[in-house]
């Protein structure tokens, strides 16, 4: 799903929604994102590989929630009210979203200053098991000023 | 160009409506209704064809139709027969025509030359028709009809272009023309007409005379400028036909011959149209007076003029969008309806309104998705009339129902397994004339297709008075397929005989012939009739014939659900799947429910329900197996035990507390299964929507749905579940309960603590008392000497799935009558040797000994067959 990916040649700048998860900071595309709702009870689809976090009905439409926590090996939480839905435009996927702990502000990055994601590994405090899952969904790794901002690819969110 | 795209589009859909219809009336001529009426129809019909072909360079489809035409204009002249060879060719040529059609593209480039040669030979004149031109010249003809349909307050014009010109000096093309006058009038028909053999695409240089038959409320003089054409070139067509004005275009090509085999009823003088249609009061179709009521032809007028007036194209997609649009509105609508159940009665009212606006809009949407399954009938005389010419056998195909619409898409699906179905009448069910007239029936076969509405359903049947099923050669040929064993054989009705034909692998015919029997089954019909949320069943009297009946959902859109709860959650059970909510109370929980195995047994009117935890499936992710499903069943009973307990001895203290427990009985075909749940929420119309691509595979449910109260429900795929939890569902209620020792003396006796076990006392020899000490061991083969013989012991644990029994210092030792090689069957306790009335009921699992189960002295009891436990029997 690679020929998705949404990084601009080098010297453009990208709009970033960024959340937090398990305090780290995570990104999307902006251009990526239909909307981001505080309707977080999931209706749990029994059977469904681990990472799907349930269904949500949002005016009618039914979508499907990745849960990113479990997605990253992070240890599962329930969701709080600070957590959030963000949800995809149709063009990514058929309706779907991720449940993050929290939502932040929207970043404007140089993508020049994206760091391919196989070298970027800065983070070594990741177990093995967490790298290999970020490795798939990862589009790179973005240095902020007080912190790393990784990228996802949300077109590989649903890719077995 | 575009337009000329759809244009060429509505043409071809056009054609088609033609053909099918053609191909209706060719099967009407062949019974012998030469009525002039369905001849003219014919002719019209591909003159109509032939007419449209040249307008857009379709050689090979003018040539074909003109051919056929020819010999359509014998027939009418009474010079040709309509007999089966003759209808065998018009049949051929009019299915060579739909191949033209389906490759529109490249019909240029197919031979018919060969057919179309055949065609003429059969009309009787071997025809100089110059092979590019594939039409002659021929004069626009106005026949009654026309003039009929005619709007009442029109003028009927024939306007003469020369295409040609109009191109080069007024860069006009046909297109656009063909636009210019429909914006101000109609087109009932045109000619393409040339001069001289040409070839059409190498540009004309005598001209290209279209002619055009055109009514329109406007004057012959504005007609002329409206089109830009010398007045003379534009022909009024009197109320009866006659040519206001006989002037040919000042320019026209050199005079038109009338062809011979053009249509006899030329633009003809009011007394012979008269004569030529005397069933019908033609009105004066100038005369503004006319009454559209009094146009008794405008009805089977020619078909374009029906189809521009009364139906609209609509795309499919615009349709479906609509309906889910409908569905939301559906949802919307149930919300309301949950919030208003206040005081406000205002409120109320307007919301009953909405209900019932909303309901009769899905009901009108979703008939915009209907036709009626006579489309589907109609092509089956055809299959029929080609299969019986070819078997040598007289068919008749009637049908009742036609008018009953069904959802485009089951529609669809339907044509398959019906035609299946008829094929296997025609082959197999019904006989040769002379075998027919020999069993005293008429010598014409007959296969009656039926459908009608009752119960929400469609319900279609296919019924021929053939030779019907014979039960025995169904049954030698399961035995010969190895589908069942002689065993299982023995223990089916009458009725389950005949449904093993739905087993997969499974074809009577002595041999397969090309018509049926061609490596798809009749499970294959069976599965895609279930695909369709239906159920099919088989019916059949030996000697009198078989009958398939079909019951179907009539939408697939929206289907009316039970919601039920399980760990919290709501879930949607489809009705169609519902037999009937069972609840039990107390006592009844502990007495009704039975534990046998690795099964969880509830005896349902006779029925033996295996019961299936709606909860426990959902959390298991694995599918279960034997061992599984033991634990479940044991969990369960002592969870059902403990909480007996506790109720009870609340209840001593005081408490007043129920205990209830329900379940959904489930049915796929013939199986049935309880589905356990925690609650009952109620029911609901859903709308299906599809699961998302990520959680398709998962076989438990088959879509999700949003409830009136804005919560997802998922919806539960019934043979999923059962599949998860692996119960075998092979439910034959009526097995052969004549087959079984009904009323006699039976040894009733328990081995494990919890079944309790029954065999037939004319089975037994006799029974001996045994210590554990008796019993010797040779290799893991068990012996006891009983009355000097060495007899092997059967552990009935060892042969089926049974509780074990607990250690105990005393057997018993059953003997079977007419053993092969002497032994016993063990025995932990004698119950009793009585007289027992019973009826057997199907096991829920499968074993060769076991004759089934029934219930006596209150406990649920497996009846064992010796016969099939003996050691040589493993």
């Amino acid at each position: 799903m690679n020929e998705h990916v949404p990084v601009e040649p080098n010297g453009t700048s990208l709009q970033v929604a960024t959340f937090r998860l398990e305090g780290r900071l995570f990104g999307v595309d902006i251009r990526k994102v239909k909307e981001i709702t505080e309707e977080t009870r999931l209706v749990p689809v029994h059977h469904a590989a681990a990472g799907i976090g349930g269904m949500l009905n949002i005016r009618g439409q039914i979508h499907l929630v990745v849960d990113l926590r479990v997605e990253f090996r992070f240890p599962p939480r329930k969701p709080d009210p600070q957590s959030r839905v963000i949800l995809f435009k149709p063009s990514v996927d058929e309706p779907f979203g991720v449940l993050v702990d929290a939502v932040e502000d929207i970043v404007e990055i140089d993508s020049s200053t994206l760091v391919d994601r196989r070298q970027g590994d800065a983070n070594g405090d990741l177990s093995s098991d967490q790298r290999r899952a970020r490795r798939n969904l990862c589009l790179g790794v973005c240095p902020l000023p007080r912190e790393l901002l990784l990228l996802l690819n949300p077109h590989n969110l649903l890719e077995p | 160009m575009a337009e000329e795209r759809s244009l060429l589009e509505e043409f071809l859909e056009e054609s088609r409506e033609h053909l099918a219809r053609m191909e209706l009336d060719f099967l009407l001529l062949e019974k012998g209704e030469h009525t002039p009426d369905v001849i003219n129809r014919i002719f019209r019909a591909v003159h109509t064809v032939k007419g449209s072909s040249g307008f857009f360079g379709l050689v090979r489809v003018g040539g074909l139709s003109h051919a056929m035409e020819s010999v359509l204009d014998s027939l009418r002249e009474g010079r040709l027969q309509a007999d089966g060879a003759l209808l065998d060719l018009l049949l051929e040529g009019l299915d060579r025509l739909q191949a033209l059609f389906a490759d529109l593209e490249h019909s240029n480039e197919f031979d018919t030359w060969d057919l179309e040669e055949r065609l003429r030979d059969a009309a009787g004149k071997k025809s100089q028709i110059s092979p590019i031109l594939a039409f002659e010249p021929q004069e626009s003809e106005v026949t009654a009809e026309t003039v009929a349909v005619t709007p009442p307050g029109h003028h009927l014009y024939r306007l003469n272009f020369d295409i040609t010109r109009m191109e080069r000096e007024r860069s006009l093309s046909p297109v656009q023309l063909i636009e210019l006058l429909q914006s101000f009038g109609q087109i009932h028909d045109g000619r393409l007409e040339t001069c001289g053999n040409q070839r059409l695409c190498e540009g004309l240089p005598g001209g290209l005379l279209y002619r055009i038959l055109f009514s329109s409320v406007l004057e012959r003089d504005l007609v002329a400028h409206g089109v830009q054409l010398p007045e003379n070139a534009v022909e009024e067509i009197g109320p009866e036909g006659t040519l206001g004005s006989d002037l040919g275009p000042g320019d026209s090509p050199p005079p038109l011959t009338l062809a011979s085999h053009a249509i006899p009823t030329p633009p003809a003088p009011p007394p012979e149209l008269k004569e030529s249609s005397p069933a019908r009061a033609v009105p004066p179709v100038s005369a503004p007076s006319a009454d559209a009521e009094s146009h008794p032809a405008s009805k089977e007028g020619p078909a374009t003029a029906r189809t521009e007036q009364d139906f609209l194209k609509v795309r499919l997609d615009i349709l479906d969008r609509l309906m889910s649009l409908a569905g939301e509105l559906v949802l919307v609508r149930n919300q309301q309806l949950m919030r208003e159940q206040s005081s406000d009665t205002e409120g109320r009212r307007i919301v009953q309104q909405l209900d019932l606006v909303t309901s009769e809009l899905q009901e009108t949407i979703l008939r915009t998705r209907m036709q009626p399954i006579g489309n589907v009938f109609a092509r089956f005389s055809r299959v029929v009339r080609d299969l019986s010419r070819k078997l040598g056998k007289v068919i008749e195909v009637k049908s009742s129902g036609d008018e009953v619409e069904l959802d485009k898409n089951i529609l669809e699906a339907l044509i398959d397994p019906l035609t299946h179905i008829v094929r296997n009448s025609c082959d197999h069910g019904l006989e040769n004339p002379e075998e027919r007239l020999a069993s005293g029936k008429p010598a014409i076969g007959t296969i009656t297709l039926r459908a009608w509405h009752e119960g929400g359903h469609i319900h279609v049947e296919v019924q021929d008075d053939g030779r019907g099923i014979d039960r025995e050669r169904v049954r030698a040929k399961a035995l010969e397929k190895g589908l069942k064993t002689p065993e299982e054989l023995e223990r089916l009705g009458e009725n389950d005989i005949l449904n093993l034909i739905f087993l997969p692998g499974f074809s009577t015919a002595a041999e397969v012939s090309d018509l049926s029997g061609r490596g798809v089954g009749m499970d294959v019909v069976k599965s895609s009739i279930e695909a369709l949320g239906g159920v099919v069943e088989i019916r059949s009297t030996p000697g009198q014939g078989t009958c398939q009946h079909m019951r179907l959902p009539l939408t697939l859109a929206i289907i009316p659900s039970m919601i039920v709860q399980s760990l919290g959650q709501a879930f949607a059970l489809p009705q169609i799947n519902l037999e009937e909510l069972v609840t039990l109370y107390d006592e009844e929980i502990l007495e009704h429910i039975e534990s046998a195995g690795s099964r969880e047994i509830y005896r349902l009117r006779g029925m033996l329900l295996p019961l299936i935890h709606l909860s426990e499936v959902l959390e298991t992710a694995e599918s279960f197996d034997e061992e599984a499903r033991q634990r479940s069943v044991e969990r369960h009973r002592r969870e059902r035990l403990a909480r007996w307990e506790e109720i009870r001895s609340r209840r001593s203290s005081g408490h007043v507390e129920s205990w209830s427990l329900s379940f959904a009985v489930l049915k796929i075909g013939n199986a049935r299964y309880g589905l356990v749940i925690d609650r009952i929420l109620g029911t609901e119309e859903i709308v299906v929507k599809p699961m998302h691509r990520a959680v398709k595979e998962l076989p438990l449910y088959s879509g999700a749905t949003v409830l009136g109260d804005g919560q997802i429900a998922l919806i539960l795929d019934v043979q999923g579940i059962s599949r998860q939890f692996g119960v075998s569902l092979e439910t034959r209620t009526e097995v052969a309960v004549d087959t079984a020792a009904c009323g006699s003396r039976l040894l009733l006796f328990r081995n494990g603590p919890q079944e309790q076990l029954a065999m037939p006392l004319e089975t037994i020899a006799r029974i001996e008392e045994l210590r554990p000490a008796d019993i010797e061991r040779v290799g893991n083969q068990e012996f006891v000497a009983l009355q000097g013989v060495s007899t092997r012991i059967l552990r009935l644990e060892d042969r089926m799935e049974v509780s074990q029994p607990a250690a105990s210092d005393r057997h018993y030792a059953i003997l079977p009558r007419g053993a092969t090689s002497p032994w016993c069957l063990l025995a932990q306790e004698l119950i009793d040797i009585g007289e027992y009335g019973f009826e057997l009921d199907t096991p829920s699992f499968e074993h060769a000994a076991l004759l089934g189960t029934t219930r006596l002295r209150g406990h649920l009891t497996l009846l064992l067959d010796p016969q099939a436990l003996a050691p040589e029997n493993p």
